[in-house]
């Protein structure tokens, strides 16, 4: 479970939000500005906040007054918005970049099926692709939790529902808990077993589905 | 005719761009990058012999390292050596002018790319160094390389300060701009029209290869998605 009580000052409004999620899809919806990629940034140690605790299982990533855990020791996946791919580097270069277990990558490869662009280069590739490198480079580390930030604004409609299916049932494998921000409402609503909307650094409502 | 000055000039000038070279490239990720209290001026000090006549850093230097300045005086104690007048005076004179070059056009190359590359690095578990060595080093490369070229042709040039530090000693201290210098004024007008074109000769020749093997290397090193 990963449990989430952060406070961190911001330029225009502070950031304060409690939540937990389990081995789930969270989705933080909420209007552009609203705080939510920086509260990635704070689960994965990008930034820090500045009072509170972030905990993911038994392992405490941020305590006020103690030092936090290093990003690189945080075991979290990490979807970038425009998907951060290595330009210089191949498809494969990038997905083996951190990759844990190569015969659970190579599944993963085939399940999204990227297997014919393991030589090309990010720029070569179209955007649902890029998309599904990045997913597949965070998941080749074995990551405790997921975490997505926008995933899939840049893609057209039909490749957003190809991809949203695919995290759907890449979640019913993996099971780790994933928290991702959207501001699109049917895509959150399709996804999402927990809703929290998000203004101006707060928690505005909460909505739980079965 | 003598060709110790060409050999003298190649080998002050590479050196020098070595030592740049990595202290430029460290310096710039560490400084340009963070913010803390007094970065603007120790950056105005860094960049400081940009805007200086060659003539004043050399006197800076001259000071600093001669017999009884601060640093002269620790080398002749402790290793009885003396930079004053030797060529090593003169790589650290084509060090100090051509720094600034380097450090500036780095600076700018580790801001071309999105920030979010090293960090998505770091999410994987990457350390610091194979962060440095495997994404910030090869994405910033074609600015540093650009930072490289201004930096060995500064250090190739360098005139003012290493006149001042290493003074002309024919064969020793005696690099070819020096060499220019000191045959026009002592009327050996062949000599100095001969420097004066193998200058030319090398400066352009090291352009043409720079500029064909950078677009070789840009290519591949492409940012753009």
């Amino acid at each position: 479970m990963l449990t989430v009580d952060i406070f961190k000052e911001l330029k225009n409004y502070d950031l304060n939000i409690k939540f937990q999620v389990n081995r789930e899809i969270t989705i933080l919806f909420g209007p552009s500005g609203a705080g939510k990629t920086t509260i990635l940034q704070c689960i994965a140690g990008i930034t820090q906040p500045d009072k509170g605790t972030i905990k993911l299982g038994d392992r405490s990533f941020f305590k006020s007054s103690t030092k936090p855990i290093p990003i690189q020791k945080r075991e979290i996946g990490y979807l970038f918005q425009d998907y951060a791919l290595f330009p210089h580097m191949t498809v494969w270069k990038n997905i083996s970049y951190g990759m844990k277990d190569r015969q659970l990558t190579n599944k993963l490869i085939q399940t999204v099926k990227l297997n014919n662009l393991l030589d090309s280069y990010p720029r070569h590739i179209s955007g649902g692709e890029k998309q599904r490198v990045a997913l597949v480079r965070a998941l080749a580390t074995k990551p405790k939790a997921l975490l997505l930030d926008e995933p899939f604004s840049a893609l057209d409609q039909q490749t957003r529902i190809a991809c949203q299916d695919e995290l759907l049932r890449l979640h019913e494998l993996w099971k780790i808990p994933i928290v991702m921000v959207t501001h699109d409402e049917q895509e959150a609503n399709k996804l999402g077993k927990q809703i929290i909307e998000i203004e101006k650094g707060k928690e505005q409502k909460t909505s739980k589905f079965k | 005719m003598n060709i110790t000055p060409l050999f003298l000039s190649l080998k002050i000038a590479g050196i020098a761009t070595i030592f740049v070279l990595i202290m430029g490239t460290f310096l710039a990720r560490i400084i340009a990058r963070n913010k803390f209290p007094g970065k603007r001026i120790i950056e105005s000090i860094l960049l400081l012999p940009i805007v200086l006549p060659p003539t004043v850093v050399g006197f800076g230097l001259l000071y600093l390292f001669g017999k009884n300045g601060p640093i002269g005086r620790l080398l002749l104690d402790w290793f009885h050596y003396q930079v004053v007048f030797t060529w090593v005076g003169a790589v650290i004179a084509a060090i100090v002018v051509s720094f600034p070059l380097m450090y500036q056009s780095a600076s700018a190359a580790f801001q071309t790319y999105d920030q979010n590359l090293e960090n998505a690095a770091y999410t994987m578990g990457a350390s610091r160094l194979k962060v440095f060595w495997t994404i910030s080093f090869p994405l910033a490369w074609p600015g540093l390389l650009a930072g490289l070229i201004l930096t060995f042709a500064r250090a190739l040039g360098e005139f003012g300060a290493t006149l001042m530090i290493a003074g002309f000693i024919p064969n020793q201290t005696e690099t070819i701009p020096l060499a220019i210098y000191f045959a026009v004024e002592s009327g050996k007008m062949d000599t100095a029209i001969y420097w004066v074109i193998s200058m030319i000769i090398i400066g352009f020749s090291t352009m043409l290869w720079l500029n064909w093997w950078s677009g070789k290397n840009m290519m591949r090193f492409s940012s753009d998605n």
